[in-house]
């Protein structure tokens, strides 16, 4: 049905409430934009002083955003689809034919739409208000809070040993995670014993080369100390601090300074 | 990562400390010991040198020389019983699932933990680990250098 076909002179302001009448509010903004369009083309053919002043008005109020507090907020936030507005515009002709009928109520349901209009505005933030605290909602009671601190903590090192682990980033899910970290110890340990296997089959050809070596006898008294749990026998550690390095590497290249 | 400087020339020193101690203990070219009871020694070495570099702080290190110590065998014999009855008591308590019971398993000392510092000691038992693996390599490699030159 043509828009232009329905509206006569009476039923033009009819045509600006429509909108805000039966429709639930966010639906209810695209169609008086819709309207507002139609209206806005056709008012400049048909009628003169009150489409034209309406008009001329909702522009100046959907200019800036959020300047009034029943139009140009509805407006902002709401979206519009391009199906809704086609929708609207149906159930706005048919409301339109309806009133027809009862032209004297007009001034009643301006005051209604008035009135709706002043609802409006607060329910909105209401809802987004009820939304925030849906979210935080479980965050109150202590225990739920230790739990969530302890969870985080676990997750937390979680993540620091799957930047230990080699090739750990990739594997999803917390039960092959562990999986790849015991995977990744046995490794470790299995290296470990193999490497003390390879030391021993190494060590035992070049055994009378090291043989001899001026640092056997503290070696021995301090292996006889730790092996009572002693991590922390003072005089030795400030040697290992102090020339651990040089140590080593004496050690190592005296040997092979022995060697050839 | 100063911190683990020190500790990997901690570990370097005894390690390599142990390793002549063996060697010279093993005495005149391997008489009276067999080499697989040599080679567990040099492992013992190494997680024990491992655990030195570690500290006293930490649990792992704690259980393992423990574990390694030769002084103590009652103890190791006694603890185990109380040991594993807090253990149920947690897993049962927490809901540990499988992989935390393996972990348990494989972390030594880590069957007293719960799940947060088990993991923490997780991350510095496989830091200290692989610091030991690396050290050996080297001193293997080194050693077989050494090994190859005399060959010649």
């Amino acid at each position: 049905m043509d828009p232009s076909s329905l509206i006569t002179r009476g039923n033009v302001p009819e045509m600006w409430q429509f909108p805000m009448i039966g429709v639930p509010s966010p639906v209810r903004v695209p169609a008086g934009r819709m309207g507002h369009r139609d209206a806005s083309v056709v008012e400049s053919s048909v009628t003169e002083q009150r489409g034209g002043n309406r008009s001329r008005k909702k522009r100046r109020d959907a200019g800036p955003p959020a300047a009034s507090e029943d139009d140009s907020s509805k407006l902002v936030s709401t979206s519009s689809g391009g199906n809704d507005l086609t929708d609207n515009e149906a159930k706005c002709m048919k409301v339109g034919k309806s009133q027809d009928e009862n032209t004297d109520s007009r001034v009643h349901n301006e005051a209604s739409s008035g009135a709706n209009k002043l609802d409006d505005p607060p329910e909105p933030p209401k809802q987004d208000y009820i939304h925030v605290r849906a979210r935080r909602g479980q965050a109150t009671d202590s225990h739920s809070l230790a739990e969530r601190a302890r969870r985080e903590k676990i997750s937390e090192r979680m993540k620091i040993l799957q930047d230990l682990v080699p090739g750990c980033n990739k594997v999803i899910g917390k039960a092959s995670v562990l999986d790849e970290i015991i995977n990744y110890i046995q490794a470790l340990q299995r290296q470990v014993e193999f490497l003390s296997m390879k030391l021993e089959a190494v060590n035992s050809r070049i055994n009378s080369n090291i043989e001899g070596f001026p640092t056997k006898d503290f070696g021995v008294q301090t292996y006889q100390t730790h092996s009572s749990l002693a991590f922390a026998s003072q005089p030795t550690r400030e040697y290992e601090q102090g020339s651990a390095a040089e140590w080593l590497h004496m050690q190592v290249g005296g040997a092979f300074e022995r060697v050839t | 990562m100063k911190r683990n400087v020190s500790s990997t020339t901690i570990m370097a020193f005894h390690f390599l400390r142990s390793l002549l101690h063996l060697n010279s203990y093993g005495g005149g070219g391997g008489g009276g010991v067999s080499p697989l009871r040599r080679s567990l020694r040099i492992r013992q070495a190494a997680y024990t040198s491992m655990a030195v570099a570690a500290g006293p702080r930490r649990a792992w290190s704690t259980a393992l020389l423990r574990r390694l110590s030769p002084r103590r065998p009652h103890h190791r014999r006694a603890a185990p019983l109380r040991r594993n009855k807090i253990r149920v008591l947690g897993e049962v308590r927490r809901g540990v699932d499988d992989g935390d019971a393996a972990l348990r398993k494989v972390v030594p000392g880590g069957d007293r933990l719960d799940c947060c510092s088990l993991l923490e000691e997780t991350a510095s038992y496989i830091e200290f680990l692989s610091m030991q693996v690396e050290l050996m390599q080297r001193i293997s490699s080194r050693s077989a250098c050494i090994d190859l030159v005399r060959s010649f």
